[in-house]
């Protein structure tokens, strides 16, 4: 390979692996910021992209597919909003069920429709050039050339910074995810924020869950395989911004990229240690830099009122 | 509206508080009722179920004789019912500007953060309660905080305005423009509850008063009633106010700081003082004007940047909160929720956090428990705080009785030296008297105190000797009874 095709299929690559972590980061930003800790990314990736599945082979297109991508996602997120905002479950074990259960259910639900039948064929989602721009050398082939669902990703991280920390509705966000007693007590609909900044992480894990499956267009078993927990470490790392987000996914993706590149130029490295960059990183950059990085104080702490 | 009538509210906390028992109330446009009562009488339970923020379990709400269903604050916004809360109810990583507005944003989705803090500084200029629209609230001191918070009560414009004690922390003058505004909003027609615990405001700002006692409404009063008889009505016996009985024999020197500077906003600069046994000496000023910044230099928990701390005559080398406690100095922190006690911990924990080890209660990392309890019975019996058992968590106690639990603990402890910083600060007339007592009794005994306090009252009251402290310098001192001149050196005027 060549030098310039070696950092074309390099950014490419970051690019591709950092799609469904700015997702799954994305909506754990909304969840969090609202005071719902959201440890459900993985299992609400994983319906994502089972759903993208079912829902393409149904209807043979891909906005089959991402409707009902987006439409299951959601209906777990729902779940998770019911046991933390109504049952004031304790979040980390919400969180928990909830991937477990996604586990479970899309490996029963994938064999009891598919099990014999065998794999249908699903519509996928080529690689979009955006006109004159993919034609720069090197990094125009690389940066836009790529998956509809990236374009959206990170065009949706200045989109949802924008308006977590400049519109009325972000405030009230912020607001309750501080403190969620004085928020009540001017006012606001504590609960039905929190429902629905949950609702919102659900929309963009059910993105993020469809990216992953259009990169291979077949489903497996747990194919997420941990993506929704590095997203959760960008969540923090990132301090809890979009932009963060953003920062994160690009580093993380950029280390895996970074071992495949190793690995194809024939270079033997220790692939688990490059799989635990993400979570080296973010414990160094929680412990590193006390003060840095500070979760919404009422994070992970259901609301009663009394 | 012409009034507001609360009938037969009950509420009970888990396990068996009753704050509210059948009270009645009924809160009438165009005048200023106060409401007083000993801490833990029920004050602000009744006003927040009024405001929406707790739910009765019994009781009728009537607006002009309609039935009120508040069953959120919202609705009692709705209803132009507004509090300012004793416990801020401020988010504190959003700025001024973003809590006063909260929720009464305007049109628009998008914030216009520039016009809105610019209308908020305006507003809080008109009201002369001036606030910095585009600080972080967590950046402020708390008096700063308590005049947001009544700037957005004021902001939001309410028919009914409830302020549960907004005078506790603003300094004079901010109290006579906050009852300008009070006496403005009853002649406009609106009608407004006020909550203290200083009487002599109560008598100046109400037209009548009304009085808790455990949850039930026990008198009446009209706002000239002698304040030594609201007093015996709010604790159900007459109170006496302790005083400082004249000589004790002034000991050796027990506390020096020579050209103290610390960091702070405002930190100390060049601070010197002495301390006797044997003494109460107060330190007066307007609240943020270096206050804080003492306490934790005396406590040894803020460095100092230049300049010697001395206790019992020898010059500390290693200035840590552990060397210093083990030399005999305490403190009774002015942040009691933060610096004071572990509010979900039991109230025998809180009594002995410090002194386990000491006492012999601790082995081998194993805890005595059941003596440990005893001792801690015998504190709370000694120093009259009233709680279910030393089994209960302290953050369920009353403010009067937390405050209790982290003076029996410190004083246990036998220090030489007391530096008390706000000891009274938000208690009943009842608690402070016995506070009181207990920093005279120290006294008494050849005990040294510091007494930082922002209540002129009770510094002329306690202390043997005054400093003044202004912009983090003592700029004078003065006898007790130099009222005038310790004013004006508050006020950062040359005596
Ligand atoms: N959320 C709560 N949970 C349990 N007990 C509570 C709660 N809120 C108040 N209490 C208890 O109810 C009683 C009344 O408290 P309240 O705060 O109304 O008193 P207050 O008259 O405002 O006192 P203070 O002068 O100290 O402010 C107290 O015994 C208090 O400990
Ligand atoms: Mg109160």
């Amino acid at each position: 390979m060549s030098a310039e095709a070696v950092v074309t299929s390099g950014i490419a690559t970051t690019l591709e692996l950092s799609t469904p972590i700015v997702f799954g980061g994305l909506g754990g930003v909304l969840s969090e910021r609202s005071g719902v800790l959201n440890i459900a990314l993985e299992g609400m990736l994983l319906i994502g992209a089972f759903g993208y599945f079912a829902g393409a082979a149904a209807t043979g297109s891909v906005f089959g597919g991402l409707a009902v991508a987006v439409a299951s996602a959601t209906a777990s997120a729902l779940l998770l909003a019911w046991l933390a905002v109504h049952a004031g479950a304790d979040q980390v074990i919400a969180g928990m069920a909830v991937n477990l259960l996604a586990s479970g259910l899309t490996d029963f639900l994938y064999q009891a429709i598919y099990g014999f039948a065998g794999t249908p064929p699903v519509p996928g989602m080529g690689a979009v050039g955006i006109p004159l721009l993919d034609r720069i050398p090197v990094v125009g082939a690389s940066l836009f050339e790529q998956s509809l669902l990236t374009y959206v990703a990170f065009l949706a991280v200045p989109a949802v910074s924008f308006w977590l920390f400049r519109t009325r509705a972000g405030l009230h966000v912020l607001a309750v995810g501080e403190r969620p007693e004085a928020a009540d007590a001017a006012g606001l609909g504590v609960f039905k924020i929190r429902y629905l900044a949950v609702l919102a992480s659900g929309v963009a894990c059910g993105l993020g869950g469809a990216f992953i499956l259009t990169q291979v267009n077949s489903f497996s078993s747990d194919m997420t395989a941990g993506v929704g927990y590095i997203a959760l470490a960008a969540v923090i790392f990132g301090n809890w911004r979009p932009r963060g987000v953003l920062v994160a996914a690009l580093l993380f993706g950029a280390f895996e990229a970074l071992q495949s590149i190793l690995q194809s130029l024939g270079l033997s490295v220790p692939y688990d240690l490059f799989l635990a960059v993400p979570y080296l990183v973010t414990i160094v950059a929680v412990s590193g830099f006390v003060g840095r990085v500070r979760a919404p104080q009422a994070d992970g702490i259901p609301y009663v009122r009394n | 509206m012409r009034e507001l009538q609360l009938i037969d509210i009950d509420k009970r906390f888990p396990p068996n508080v009753q704050a509210c028992a059948g009270v009645s109330l009924t809160i009438r446009a165009g005048e200023v009722l106060a409401l007083l009562g000993e801490n833990g009488a029920g004050k602000t339970t009744l006003m927040r179920i009024a405001s929406g923020v707790t739910r009765p379990d019994r009781g009728l709400i009537l607006r002009d004789g309609e039935p009120l269903t508040l069953g959120s604050p919202r609705d009692a916004i709705g209803h132009g019912i507004g509090m300012v809360h004793q416990h801020f109810m401020l988010i504190p990583r959003l700025s001024v500007a973003e809590n006063v507005v909260l929720g009464f944003e305007g049109e628009g989705r998008v914030l216009d953060r520039v016009r809105l803090s610019r209308e908020v500084e305006h507003f809080s200029e008109k009201v002369g309660l001036r606030v910095d629209a585009r600080r972080r609230v967590d950046e402020l001191a708390v008096g700063e905080q308590q005049r947001v918070e009544i700037v957005r009560a004021l902001y939001r414009g309410a028919e009914v305005l409830i302020l549960d004690e907004p005078t506790a922390v603003l300094t004079p003058t901010e109290t006579d423009g906050l009852f300008r505004v009070v006496r403005e909003m009853a002649a406009a027609g609106k009608a407004v509850v006020f909550i203290s615990h200083k009487l002599h405001e109560v008598s100046q700002i109400a037209d009548r008063v009304v009085i808790l006692r455990n949850g039930e409404v026990v008198a009446e009063r009209p706002p000239t009633t002698p304040l030594g008889e609201l007093a015996a009505l709010m604790v159900g016996r007459p109170v006496e106010v302790p005083s400082r009985s004249e000589a004790v024999a002034r000991g050796q020197v027990a506390l020096e700081l020579s050209g103290a500077s610390s960091s702070g906003a405002p930190g100390l600069s060049e601070v010197s003082m002495v301390v006797g046994e044997g003494e109460i000496v107060g330190i007066a000023g307007v609240d943020g004007n270096g206050q804080v910044a003492l306490e934790e230099v005396l406590a040894g928990v803020r460095p100092l940047s230049s300049g010697t701390l001395a206790l019992g005559g020898s010059r500390l080398e290693r200035v840590s909160p552990e060397a210093i406690r083990r030399l005999g100095l305490v403190r009774i922190p002015s942040e009691r929720h933060r610096d004071g006690v572990v509010a979900p911990a039991s109230v025998w924990e809180n009594l002995l956090l410090f002194d386990l080890h000491r006492l012999g209660f601790a082995r081998h990392g194993a805890l005595r428990v059941r003596a440990a309890r005893r001792r801690a019975e015998q504190l709370v019996a000694q120093y009259g705080i009233r709680c279910g058992s030393v089994d209960q968590s302290v953050g369920e106690l009353s403010g009067g009785n937390q405050q209790k639990v982290v003076i029996a603990r410190e004083l246990a402890a036998e220090p030489s030296v007391v530096v008390a910083a706000q000891p009274t600060r938000g208690l009943d007339v009842g608690a402070t008297a016995g506070v009181h007592e207990s920093l005279l009794d120290h006294r008494a005994r050849g005990g040294a105190v510091v007494l930082i306090s922002a209540d002129l009252d009770e510094i002329c009251q306690l202390s043997d000797r005054v400093y003044v402290l202004y912009e983090g310098r003592v700029t004078g001192t003065a006898g007790p009874d130099e009222r005038e001149r310790i004013g004006r050196l508050m006020a950062g005027v040359a005596a």
